[in-house]
């Protein structure tokens, strides 16, 4: 934010052509125990165990609280080459990946007409609402994103991206479409929640769009985006076997109302892969009421796979949750959430479990 | 629980009003040269970032006109308007708004840009710019 006040300086001394480089960051100290709901076993780990991230194959267990599962920082930085052309590389690390720091962001960013930007590089995948601040906890309400609908696998990719904004009286309306692909290599999610061995899983011929309109009260966002991928599996005592070309569409739906002192969010996703005769639902919402620094919230979020003749080892659960957020310092806030979570898939998942969680966000 | 929840709400609402700085009525402005006058749905979706023209131009957060500006002509309070900053940063959906450090430095920023568009305590309008709008 020490941009802000180079840009005011700047601003203030009527050039604002200004060659600028602005480093920010954000933080997020998280922790949690999983307890209660089923005894056994799941992915080598002693249970109860809720699944805090999918992506990154974060999974609490043993009845024990541990801060090293979703805590991160991040850093960015943001070179303004021209008022058109900016370049911005973020990187994250992890506890859940020992800290080493990750390269979540980096594009290249020009405005191609005032209301028109093309980016160029790599981004996250804006499959649901919050997928661009799923790591910026301080934009967040709840102390994560609701993992039912937000477990996917592949997270960012490489490509453009291309946004047109404007405004029709009280609406605000921006239209965006994107292209590219991702290669992960011994992907985490893959392996600590679903393999437990090493799957290389690449997303191809990514493309996608969607249109969100808001007003001050309300907001709606549509996206469709489809791809190809290919799953190369590397089981320890046998031999690798490699599925490609496997086609996939998405489609999402979410809506949002802020009115007087009330939060409501929701969305709704549908995941589907005919080849695999696989199709997923999911669907989250949560209501919240803000009094001055204090919001609470209750919500539930539900994850279902359709069972057919083909696909039979459905993956089914649903979490109730209802937490407080404190906005107790400019730029920073508490949040205490509590999870219940019911698994009834039709193989050894997670089983049920409750998790309390406690999280710290920053941004600087 | 309600009355208790009513009467913290109550608590809360007369308390915020208790710290809030003395009652200005505000003034939205662009440049006295511009032919732009959008109206006040438009001047905070590009405060928010949802729209890149107007050009808005803000007040650090030092001066109490800031919080008092997002709260009555957008109705967000300095929480929400921040973890609405903080997705445009570091999701590269959009730049928050320049800033400058008073009323007078604000007159001058708008006055210099036809694309800009701020706001100043009514009693500082001269004839360098336009009023727009009024919040109070």
């Amino acid at each position: 934010m020490k941009t802000l006040l180079t840009a005011a300086l700047l601003a203030s001394a009527g050039m604002a052509h200004a060659n600028d480089l602005s480093i920010s960051g954000f933080a997020t100290v998280t922790a949690g125990k999983a307890y209660g709901g089923s005894d056994g076993e799941f992915m080598g780990h002693t249970c109860p165990c809720f699944i805090g991230n999918y992506e990154h194959g974060a999974v609490y267990h043993d009845n024990e609280w541990s801060v090293t599962h979703e805590t991160l920082a991040g850093l960015q930085a943001k070179y303004q080459f021209t008022n058109q052309l900016s370049g911005t590389v973020q990187a994250v690390a992890r506890t859940s990946e020992h800290g080493k720091a990750k390269v979540d962001w980096a594009y290249l960013s020009y405005d191609i007409a005032p209301d028109t930007t093309v980016q160029v590089g790599r981004r996250r995948l804006p499959i649901y609402a919050y997928s661009d601040s799923v790591y910026i906890g301080y934009t967040l309400p709840w102390v994560r994103v609701p993992q039912d609908i937000y477990g996917w696998e592949v997270g960012a990719y490489d490509g453009v991206n291309l946004r047109h904004s404007r405004s029709f009286g009280d609406w605000a309306v921006t239209a965006n479409v994107f292209a590219g692909q991702e290669h992960t290599r011994d992907n985490a999610e893959q392996r600590l929640i679903y393999y437990g061995y090493r799957v290389d899983d690449d997303w191809k011929h990514i493309l996608g769009g969607y249109l969100d309109v808001s007003n001050d009260v309300f907001g709606a966002r549509l996206i469709y985006m489809q791809n190809s991928i290919d799953l190369s599996q590397y089981p320890p005592d046998d031999v690798p076997t490699f599925s490609k070309g496997t086609r996939q569409r998405i489609i999402g739906l979410s809506g949002s109302i802020d009115y007087g002192n009330w939060m409501v969010r929701a969305e709704a996703n549908r995941f589907m892969r005919p080849a695999l005769d696989y199709k997923s639902s999911s669907f989250t919402a949560t209501v919240g009421y803000r009094m001055g620094q204090v919001m609470p919230l209750v919500g539930f979020s539900s994850y279902k796979e359709k069972l057919t003749a083909s696909y039979t080892a459905t993956q089914n659960d649903n979490t109730r949750f209802a937490g407080v957020r404190w906005d107790f310092r400019k730029n920073m806030d508490l949040k205490v959430q509590w999870d219940s979570v019911k698994d009834s898939s039709a193989y050894d998942f997670t089983k049920n479990a409750k998790m309390l969680t406690v999280t710290w966000d920053v941004l600087f | 629980m309600k009355t208790v929840l009513t009467a913290a709400a109550q608590a809360l609402a007369l308390a915020a009003l208790a710290a809030a700085p003395a009652h200005a009525e505000i003034s939205v402005i662009v440049s006295s040269h511009s032919t732009q006058a959008p109206p006040l749905p438009q001047v905070c979706q590009a405060f928010l970032g949802k729209i890149k023209t107007p050009t808005p131009i803000n007040l650090t957060e030092k001066n109490p006109l800031r919080d008092e500006f997002f709260a009555k002509a957008c109705k967000k309070d300095p929480a929400q308007v921040q973890a609405v900053w903080g997705k445009l940063i570091f999701t590269g959906t959009g730049t928050p708004p320049a800033e400058v450090d008073s009323g007078a430095a604000m007159k001058k920023a708008v006055a210099a840009d036809p694309n800009a568009v701020g706001y100043i305590d009514r009693k500082d309008v001269d004839a360098t710019v336009k009023v727009i709008a009024t919040a109070n």
